[in-house]
């Protein structure tokens, strides 16, 4: 007669079912080891005598400081979305980064905001792929304090790699990119009248107006007859 | 609809002010020859206000990218009627510059330039990703012109227009100042207002050559291709493909305003002025000053003299006064041949100079000059000798001043 370990066999299959289910649960650990960070972590840039550091806890893969610059790789900001390769450097200033945000509206846009201490210089590179290749002044906004925007050549220049220069800044600065191109709205999918439904609307008014106005013109010559 | 109210109070209050103080104005306005006039004057500031909310009361106080919540000009009124399909709203025939944050309707000019644009599928041209067309989308704009011709006709000019406003406002501060305005010969009031068709249709056609890179694949004018050198998109993406815009005088007047009220810095403006085309662009933005100075100096001599030009307010003329529209339209001025007695305080007080009121015998005496401000009706002094219909019902008829203020 066979004796059966139960122990034996339950710990077989608990070990298969893990090696089974491993892969999925943690898809991503086998990827990558994110760091986390707090508004107490500085990284500095010496020979800049700059500061970067974020106002919220946040994750990242991989922090490279090359250039003086520090590349970081899926940052992710606590309330924020993530920045795949985010490079920044800093002179003559102590940046404080508080959020990225981006949005998927009818105009697909994203913003830095940071906050900039002593009027020096900021070089950032959100790393957003551009459509076209390269990127242009009309893609970006640079905005200080106030909702101000600031005219590109006046404070701020954007090389066609994306590379943004900031220079006298002070106080808050948002960074804005206007997405034109990303996400048309695929309109081949929808039912006819979805897709041309304001056209409809209008011919529908412009219908109603021209028979509401020919009856009136009918009535009102009908009672200058009678008069 | 996704409609963010600025507040909830706002609005109610807004409309409740512009009823208070058009009742106000019936029950206390005295002068009988200044009360239509001061009803005009006060409902062209609540339009001016209601236009350009926005811009006047702020982003709303949700301040406009901190965090970056939907600008002002996404809260347009019909943007959120319409989403996606028709992005930039309402077409309503006033000068409601498209250029400043926090208008709540468009001018319609404006969107027909932009939207040759994608009818030749440019690939940068204004919302060329939102699903209907170019094409259809100039329909859109026709029709809504059309409908708000048939209706009220060049009353928006009379009583909604901000610019008009403007040169109300330049010609009460010429009153002030006691001096008099000059008149145009009729001819040439007449050539004034026949150049209106000729300016749209120029800058309709300039508007398709400025595009001409993304419609032939070659460029009529050097330094209007699309990603040309480093540059040249921030001066001929966003501005040369609306030339009218480029001489406005309502888009410095809306710029100038935002930047005094701080929402967009000074140097702002000469953000379209960078890259190779640094000489052009500075030139244009100056031409756009100049020609608002120019008109400001023009309105001061002469009453209402951008109306006299104006393509916006030839396009509802032109449905307006067009058989067969001019058959149907609900709003109309009209003459009583037994009442007049040609005494030409008509002709005298437009400020269009518009001549059929005294000219023609009777009936209706709407022409596309007539911006239906009803001041011929006010400063006429003969019973019912002059009327302002809407939709076949008297609203405004002239009333023998003279004797109730001998009374």
């Amino acid at each position: 007669m066979v004796k059966i370990n139960c122990n034996k066999v339950s710990a077989g299959i608990a070990i298969i079912v893990i090696v089974l289910i491993f892969p999925w649960t943690c898809p991503n650990t086998q990827a990558q080891t994110n760091i986390t960070f707090s508004p107490a972590d500085k990284f500095n840039i010496p020979s800049y005598n700059g500061t970067i550091s974020f106002a919220v806890n946040g994750t990242y893969s991989e922090a490279t400081f090359e250039n003086d610059t520090w590349t970081f790789m899926n940052l992710r900001l606590y309330g924020s979305q993530p920045l795949d390769n985010f490079k920044i450097s800093t002179q003559n200033s102590n940046v404080t980064i508080f959020s990225y945000l981006a949005f998927n509206t009818t105009l697909q846009s994203a913003l830095l905001r940071y906050a900039t201490e002593g009027q020096g210089k900021q070089i950032l590179n959100l790393g957003l792929g551009s459509q076209e290749g390269e990127w242009s002044s009309i893609d970006w906004s640079v905005i200080t304090n106030n909702n101000v925007f600031i005219a590109e050549g006046e404070g701020w220049t954007i090389s066609h790699d994306g590379t943004i220069v900031i220079t006298g800044a002070a106080g808050n600065v948002s960074i804005v990119h206007w997405g034109f191109f990303e996400n048309s709205i695929p309109s081949s999918n929808l039912p006819f009248y979805q897709q041309h439904s304001v056209a409809i609307v209008i011919a529908m008014v412009v219908a109603v107006t021209i028979i509401v106005a020919i009856v009136i013109k009918v009535k009102s010559k009908g009672h200058s007859g009678e008069k | 609809m996704s409609w963010e109210t600025p507040s909830a109070i706002v609005l109610p209050v807004y409309v409740l002010i512009v009823l208070v103080g058009i009742y106000l104005i019936f029950r206390f306005a005295k002068n009988k020859t200044r009360k239509v006039s001061s009803l005009r004057f006060f409902i062209q500031i609540a339009a001016v206000f209601a236009v350009f909310m926005g811009l006047i009361l702020g982003p709303f106080n949700v301040p406009i990218f901190q965090p970056l919540g939907p600008s002002p000009r996404d809260r347009l009124v019909g943007t959120n009627f319409f989403g996606n399909q028709f992005p930039d709203g309402f077409s309503i025939p006033i000068l409601a510059c498209y250029y400043p944050n926090g208008r709540t309707v468009t001018c319609p000019i404006w969107q027909i330039q932009a939207y040759i644009f994608p009818f030749w599928n440019y690939p940068r041209g204004y919302e060329v990703f939102y699903s209907t067309t170019g094409l259809e989308k100039l329909a859109i704009v026709f029709g809504m012109v059309a409908v708000a011709s048939v209706v009220l006709g060049r009353f928006f000019c009379g009583w909604l227009c901000p610019f008009g406003l403007y040169m109300d406002v330049l010609t009460r501060i010429r009153k002030a100042l006691r001096l008099r305005h000059f008149r145009f010969s009729d001819k040439t009031n007449t050539a004034l207002g026949q150049s209106r068709y000729i300016i749209i249709a120029v800058f309709l056609i300039l508007s398709v050559i400025f595009a001409s890179y993304a419609i032939f694949g070659t460029q009529l004018i050097p330094g209007t291709r699309p990603s040309g050198p480093e540059g040249t998109e921030a001066g001929i993406v966003g501005n040369l493909n609306e030339p009218f815009c480029l001489v406005c005088p309502m888009r410095p007047l809306c710029v100038l305003i935002e930047c005094g009220l701080g929402s967009m810095k000074f140097s702002y403006v000469s953000q379209i002025a960078y890259g190779p085309l640094w000489i052009t662009g500075g030139y244009l933005t100056s031409i756009n000053l100049a020609i608002l100075i120019a008109f400001t100096i023009l309105a001061l001599a002469y009453r209402r003299f951008w109306c006299r030009i104006c393509p916006l307010g030839a396009l509802t003329g032109l449905f307006s006064t067009f058989t067969p529209f001019k058959q149907i339209a609900l709003t109309r001025l009209e003459k009583n041949e037994q009442k007049c007695t040609k005494c030409g305080v008509c002709k005298r007080v437009c400020p269009t100079q518009a001549t059929q009121v005294y000219e023609k015998k009777g009936g209706d005496v709407t022409e596309s000059r007539c911006i239906l401000c009803a001041r011929c009706v006010e400063i006429c002094p003969y019973d019912d000798a002059l009327s302002l219909k809407v939709a076949g019902k008297t609203v405004m008829k002239s009333r023998n001043w003279l004797e109730q203020q001998k009374n």
